[in-house]
């Protein structure tokens, strides 16, 4: 299975997600990306995100994606 | 609804389901705008089942977005739209790749919505061609350019597929430095307009006025922008996707078309019903 950082790095290979504490102020994740990386995650995890969450800070880094996605039960 | 805020719309946004596979969505304006909007009081939401539409005041049009469960939901949304505010130039932006925008533009046009015009979205990652021209004329705007450019926006710029930028607006956007300008003896000649987060940077105009094109303007302002952007891990841009003559010249630049489209929709008001 895709780890996260594989999905990250699908959606937008030209930056270092390993390297980032904040996607967003660094500029790598935009508003269409999110949505990708979303339906990304939904289809690798077998998880259904709800619109509720789809919030700037649940996909701020890996840790809060991470966390996010313990919430549905998966650790990644 | 309660009184309309940031956080009420997002709450409102949040009770969209996006689980089922028509969920559609164009409205992706940060807090900040959306707080702004609602002080100037140009905002406006119409909350139906399963589906919440965004309105938005900007001079002459209304600017239409949607969070919507499925096209049917926003079909829906869109009739109860029109006949709450009839006889007005509406405008939405649909963006996404082709085949989910077409999906989304049908219910539009059921509502009395033509397509005005597609965009395409460019982007140039990594490192481009070194630029070794050199850049003389180009200056960043400074506050006393602020009237011109919003005269050169009002003059050549199309407000159906751009959104023009009222003068606070900027103000602010000179202050960052990032509003580059060529000047002549007659006043504006071309300004170029960016803005930069973190890694990425994104051209939000590159004009040069109708009648001094084919002096090397437009050249001196691409070239000072990619010599500014030089740390910037990728660039990205719309265009019109039928202006081949400038997506040519942003190819010759190192950007190409990601696959991402924007169709402009317009209803005209005296289509109204």
């Amino acid at each position: 299975m895709k780890s996260i950082l594989d999905i990250l790095s699908g959606i937008r290979p030209e930056f270092d997600f390993a390297a980032s504490q904040d996607y967003l102020a660094d500029g790598m994740l935009d508003s269409f990306d999110m949505l990708a990386l979303v339906s990304d995650l939904d289809r690798t995890f077998s998880i259904r995100i709800e619109g509720s969450e789809i919030l700037p800070e649940n996909f701020r880094n890996l840790a809060a994606i991470q966390a996010l996605l313990a919430k549905h039960g998966v650790t990644a | 609804m309660s009184r309309l805020s940031a956080a009420v719309l997002q709450e409102a946004m949040g009770l969209i389901d996006r689980g089922g596979a028509g969920f559609a969505i164009s409205f992706f304006a940060p807090v900040s705008k959306i707080e702004a909007w609602i002080a100037e009081g140009s905002l406006g939401v119409l909350l139906c089942e399963d589906a919440l539409l965004i309105h938005r005041e900007d001079g002459e049009l209304l600017r239409v977005s949607h969070v919507a469960a499925d096209l049917l939901a926003l079909d829906v949304a869109l009739g109860k739209l029109i006949a709450a505010i009839p006889g007005r130039l509406m405008v939405a932006d649909l963006v996404g790749r082709p085949k989910d925008v077409e999906c989304v533009t049908g219910a539009y046009r059921r509502h009395g919505f033509m397509r005005y015009t597609q965009l395409c979205r460019m982007q140039r990652s990594g490192a481009g061609p070194v630029i070794t021209d050199g850049v003389i004329g180009v200056d960043p705007a400074g506050m006393d350019d602020v009237p011109a450019l919003r005269a050169f926006m009002e003059r050549w710029l199309d407000p159906l597929s751009e959104q023009i930028q009222d003068v606070a607006e900027l103000r602010d956007v000179v202050a960052t430095q990032n509003v580059l300008v060529v000047r002549d003896s007659t006043g504006l000649a071309g300004f170029l307009m960016y803005d930069t987060i973190g890694q990425s940077t994104t051209l939000r105009y590159w004009h040069v006025a109708g009648d001094r094109q084919g002096q090397g303007i437009g050249s001196r302002l691409m070239h000072a922008f990619l010599t500014r952007c030089a740390a910037s891990r990728r660039i990205t841009l719309w265009v019109i996707a039928d202006n081949a003559a400038a997506i040519a010249k942003y190819h010759h630049y190192g950007f190409s078309e990601d696959g991402m489209v924007d169709d402009i929709m317009v209803r005209r008001a005296e289509m109204a019903r």
